[in-house]
């Protein structure tokens, strides 16, 4: 009897741990960065535990530039002249998100009805690597040393250069952070085939130099960098680039990616609207070499100076491709 | 009383005007209200208020001059001997309402002034024919008494502007506005002056180019309320809008920039060239944070 009732509890011992040792695996909402974790991959630096409310006052400071401090009260504005959606999305703006290509995004925002902007979507920016990349450094020199490789870093070049705006608090850093990390991407947002599904899912017990195939399929799809290469603007302006300009396509990067700032109302005060002074203004400068020409402001942007400290911004290759810039010329052209 | 022609002629035009401000804002309905913009560029047509008030947090600091009499001569290098000058810093407080102080040499005239906007030019889903605002404000002269050992009140030398300012932006080219003006001085020089002094105004602009816009501006002032040396306001202009700046110059018979001194102590006359060449630096720079909504 005795010997009986032994047997009977030891395999329903062995049967309640073999119920509750369950073999990996993850899910479509699966974070990507808690897979990557599977596969012996440290937690990026920047991670840090949040909850709704520190989303909520990141999303806050990223969409107004202030949210309410630890008293309750309204914190003072991070910058007086812009916000960061200014300049960057929030939502997947590249439909497939390992290649950073222009033309497709253009093509993913008229779709989508978003912005086509010169700074990378937060959407996802906790699962990159690198900031400020390449070319960033001829703009904001060794204040990119350190942005570079720090999440946490790059947002404070971006409040205190890029917005003009004072240093963030550590709890508005936090905040921020929060708020990427809500954004982060999920095991469905990689858009796996079935078998790179299966791939991974099989994967998911090994460790070691073993899981580093994993970790580079999983990484192979999506971006871990967005790349930044600053072109000059061009010498021969009445020439072009040689494309030929789409004025349609034009029309799109004028309403969303010049009117983002130059609406009505819109963060600058140089207007830029329907009307044939705006167009006739844009053409007549077009081939001069100042600020005011397309094919300059577009590549070099201009800079913050005392007594004009809001400034544009410029559009790296990545971000505006030169067959975009002369469909935005034809545009003009066509209607001034 | 009897009315001049030229004076009925006008009265009529500023009414048919204002009937056509209406009559032109009925539009199409449409899912999405459009909200017109920019009516005028900046919050001066020439030497009156427009129907624009400043982004929040916006501060504007005008330096206003009008020389002399352009008749003077090459003597007087046609009026450049002379000036009157006007510094005036304004401050957009939430994007609707502005507050302003100002000090003008003419006079010695301090003066502030606050201008809300009750409504803005809207098509679409909501259809609001013309923009509409209320200008208040106060002005101090400081000169010292005529006559120091009478008794003086310094009261006596306060006046009060107030003034509805109607406008129509009728396309991107072409916007108008309507300005019916009370001034209130509390002493006036003769018993034939009136203390409340009513006017309509009238400004508008045409855009030239992008950065070039004509404007003109005119007071009538209503029959019987002021001596017959004083002349109604009118005014002429060019406006440069540059980055952060707006640069106006201008012709005037007012020496005056605030709304008591343009339009009750006009002397001088376009008919014999007693103009005056003016312009007007507006510098903007931000004091505060403008509303960043989703």
């Amino acid at each position: 009897m005795k010997r009986t009732a032994f047997l009977f509890l030891a395999c329903a011992t062995c049967f309640l741990a073999l119920a509750f040792v369950t073999k990996p695996t993850f899910e479509a909402q699966t974070n990507v960065v808690d897979v990557l974790k599977q596969f012996g991959e440290p937690m990026p630096d920047h991670y840090l535990s949040y909850d709704t409310v520190l989303v909520r006052k990141g999303r806050d400071l990223v969409f107004t530039g202030r949210t309410t401090n630890q008293s309750g009260k309204p914190s003072k504005y991070i910058s007086k002249y812009f916000v960061c959606t200014n300049c960057h999305n929030t939502v997947q703006e590249d439909p497939v998100i390992y290649d950073l290509n222009p033309e497709k995004r253009l093509d993913y925002c008229i779709e989508k009805g978003i912005p086509f902007l010169q700074g990378s979507t937060f959407w996802g920016i906790a699962n990159r690597e690198s900031w400020y990349n390449d070319d960033y450094v001829k703009k904001y020199g060794e204040l990119v040393y350190v942005a570079n490789n720090s999440l946490r870093e790059a947002t404070q070049l971006c409040a205190i250069e890029c917005s003009q705006g004072r240093p963030l608090e550590k709890w508005e850093e936090d905040a921020i952070l929060a708020y990427y990390w809500s954004l982060q991407l999920k095991m469905e947002d990689l858009n796996l085939s079935d078998k790179d599904l299966e791939i991974v899912r099989n994967g998911l017990s090994k460790e070691g130099d073993e899981a580093e195939f994993y970790v580079d399929l999983l990484k192979s799809k999506y971006a871990t960098r967005s790349p930044a290469t600053f072109m000059d603007p061009l010498d021969d302006k009445k020439k072009g680039y040689p494309h030929k300009g789409d004025p349609k396509k034009g029309r799109e990067i004028f309403e969303i990616s010049c009117r983002h700032c130059h609406q009505e109302g819109g963060v600058s005060d140089f207007l830029l609207d329907y009307s044939k002074y705006t167009m006739k203004y844009l053409k007549k400068n077009l081939y001069k070499k100042n600020r005011f020409s397309l094919y300059e402001i577009i590549r070099k942007g201009t800079y913050s100076m005392p007594g004009a400290v809001p400034y544009m911004p410029h559009y790296p290759k990545e971000k505006m491709s030169d067959q975009q810039i002369e469909d935005l010329v034809a545009f003009v052209l066509l209607n001034s | 009383m009897t009315i001049s022609k030229e004076k009925y002629m006008i009265k009529n035009i500023a009414v048919a005007a204002f009937i056509l401000m209406f009559y032109s804002g009925i539009a199409q309905d449409t899912e999405e209200t459009i909200w017109v913009w920019e009516t005028f560029k900046d919050t001066r047509i020439i030497n009156g208020h427009s129907v624009e008030t400043g982004m929040k947090g916006e501060g504007k600091f005008i330096i206003s001059h009008r020389f002399g009499k352009i008749n003077g001569g090459g003597y007087e290098l046609f009026g450049l001997d002379q000036s009157s000058i006007r510094f005036g810093l304004d401050y957009a407080i939430n994007g609707k309402f502005d507050v302003g102080i100002g000090r003008s040499s003419f006079g010695k005239t301090y003066d502030g002034y606050f201008k809300y906007r009750v409504s803005k030019q809207r098509e679409g889903a909501e259809n609001f024919p013309i923009s509409v605002a209320y200008m208040s404000s106060t002005a101090l002269n400081t000169l010292k008494w005529l006559d120091p050992d009478r008794k003086n009140f310094s009261t006596s030398k306060l006046t009060y502007t107030h003034q509805l300012l109607l406008a129509r932006k009728f396309s991107p080219g072409f916007s108008l506005q309507i300005m019916p003006t009370l001034v209130h001085r509390n002493l006036v020089g003769t018993a034939l002056e009136r203390h409340d002094v009513l006017s309509l105004g009238a400004g508008g602009r045409v855009q030239l180019t992008y950065v070039i816009a004509l404007q003109f501006e005119y007071y009538y002032v209503l029959p019987n309320q002021l001596l017959d040396k004083y002349k109604n306001s009118l005014s002429f202009g060019f406006e440069f809008q540059t980055k952060a700046h707006v640069f106006q110059i201008h012709f005037s018979n007012s020496t005056g920039m605030i709304a008591p001194i343009y339009i009750t102590e006009t002397v001088d006359s376009w008919s014999d060239f007693s103009i005056r060449l003016g312009f007007n630096l507006t510098r903007d720079f931000k004091l505060g944070t403008r509303n960043f909504k989703e």
